[in-house]
């Protein structure tokens, strides 16, 4: 039953963000930023956890989760170290990820060449 | 004293080109990528690379190894060798245009950059007829380039970051085209495609900031500079068998025949967009095709190419340009538009 909210709700994120692209002037990269600061809110506002969850995946995948993860981190470091955790908490949380992505992202630079999106011609 | 200074008054506002004696554009070849060989035009162009790196290591390298052998190939063409070449004037999207410089090194050939975005190759026509007419010189190489990835990473992202791009958006042309120009009276045959005139354009500030809604930014210089052409030389669109615009797409292209219908000009079945020409609708590339090459491979591969089978005597280029660069955008400057117009017949 999971699997059919993580698709629900991951995809609802999705089509939430194309919506984005197709119908308003923002850029990727605003849209991308603005994923974050309301995963952060809902984050903040523990209105994330619920979504986290029913939808497993779905919710922690899309970038709002990467917010919430900022926002949780944050109060968790807070709770620990005082007023410094503002700084440290965020960063802490996701370590992993953000770790993962750049050496993932080397690898793929070391071994792969970028190519021109293109529709392949049907033969 | 009243008519002197009302003769003075109209001929300073005179901004048309005429030339004397019409300049002959006698060979033209043009070289593009994958994508654009796949489209409508693929097989007028007279050769294409397989992956779009022309045989180079990165995107930049390989723009300038497709400039470089376009000017191999118009020049082999045309029988002559580099050093017949009086000037090559080139241009691209690149910071510090270096795909022409780059590609225009080995041939030894006296060589000035230009810049007018995606209206470059409209300009190096109208410049490289300034300096045969004047004599200053006598045959020389025009040339436009421009490259998808490589102007992705200058203008917006690199390929890496696999952006997603909106509906408005335009595909930069993977091309360049370059064109041989020499005075008339040296040719023994006729029915040759000559520039006999044009028009400078003026820049217009768009007043738009979206740097994805290029085809609108342009459109309005596009209709100023026909309007003010038409006007001052008292012709008409109906005078003109074709009127293409360099890479409006399919948005600007339809705002631009609002615009020219605002100034009272009436564009029929004449007028053709180069960006629409490009790609086929298949090829999924949004509001059609852009960059510099996109004008100069139509003309110096398609036009060309066909020019003795098309019913056309007389026909205008307009070479469209958004002034832009990646910091005025991030400094929330609105995108200036350019068009310049060249006047091109039978003869």
């Amino acid at each position: 039953m999971q699997y059919f909210f993580a698709f629900l709700i991951g995809g609802a994120f999705c089509a939430i963000g194309e919506g984005l692209i197709l119908k308003t002037k923002l850029t990727p990269a605003r849209i991308l930023v603005g994923y974050v600061v309301c995963g952060v809110l809902l984050g903040a506002l523990g209105l994330y956890a619920p979504i986290q969850k029913l939808a497993g995946a779905g919710a922690t995948v899309p970038l709002t989760g990467f917010g919430n993860l900022l926002a949780q981190g944050v109060r968790e470091s807070v709770n620990e170290s005082g007023a410094l955790g503002i700084l440290t908490g965020g960063i802490k949380a996701c370590a992993t990820g953000l770790t993962a992505a750049i050496f993932f992202g080397f690898l793929a630079a070391v071994f792969f060449r970028s190519k021109p999106d293109r529709k392949r011609k049907k033969k | 004293m009243h008519k002197l200074r009302v003769i003075c008054y109209t001929i300073s506002i005179m901004k048309n080109l005429n030339c004397q004696q019409k300049i002959a554009l006698f060979s033209s070849a043009a070289g593009v990528g994958v994508m654009e060989s796949e489209g409508p035009l693929g097989r007028y162009f007279d050769f294409a690379s397989t992956d779009d790196l022309f045989g180079a290591k990165t995107w930049e390298s390989a723009e300038s190894e497709m400039v470089s052998s376009v000017l191999d190939c118009v020049l082999k063409k045309a029988a002559l060798s580099s050093e017949k070449l009086d000037f090559v004037l080139g241009g691209d999207l690149l910071n510090q245009c270096t795909a022409s410089s780059f590609g225009s090194m080995p041939h030894n050939a006296p060589f000035l950059g230009l810049y007018g975005a995606c209206s470059t190759f409209a300009e190096g026509l109208l410049l490289g007829a300034s300096l045969i007419e004047s004599r200053f010189c006598n045959l020389g190489a025009v040339l436009a380039s421009s490259h998808f990835s490589s102007a992705e990473r200058q203008y917006r992202f690199p390929l890496e970051y696999g952006c997603q791009r909106p509906p408005t958006s335009q595909r930069t042309v993977t091309g360049c085209g370059a064109a041989l120009l020499k005075r008339t009276d040296s040719l023994a045959s006729t029915d040759q495609l000559l520039i006999s005139g044009g028009r400078i354009g003026v820049i217009i500030d768009s007043k738009i900031k979206d740097a994805n809604h290029m085809g609108a930014v342009m459109a309005p210089a596009a209709a100023d500079t026909l309007s003010l052409y038409l006007k001052e030389s008292g012709e008409s669109v109906s005078d003109f068998d074709m009127i293409l615009t360099g890479d409006l797409g399919t948005i600007g292209a339809e705002l631009f025949c609002e615009l020219c219908m605002e100034k009272g000009i009436k564009l029929g079945k004449q007028y053709l967009d180069c960006g629409t020409t490009v790609f086929s609708p298949s090829q999924d590339v949004h509001a059609g095709a852009s960059g510099c090459a996109c004008s100069a491979v139509y003309l110096c591969g398609y036009l060309k190419k066909v020019w003795n089978q098309i019913p056309v005597q007389r026909l205008l280029l307009i070479g469209t340009g958004a002034l832009l660069s990646p910091l005025t955008v991030q400094q929330k400057l609105s995108i200036p538009g350019i068009a310049h117009l060249v006047k091109m017949e039978r003869g």
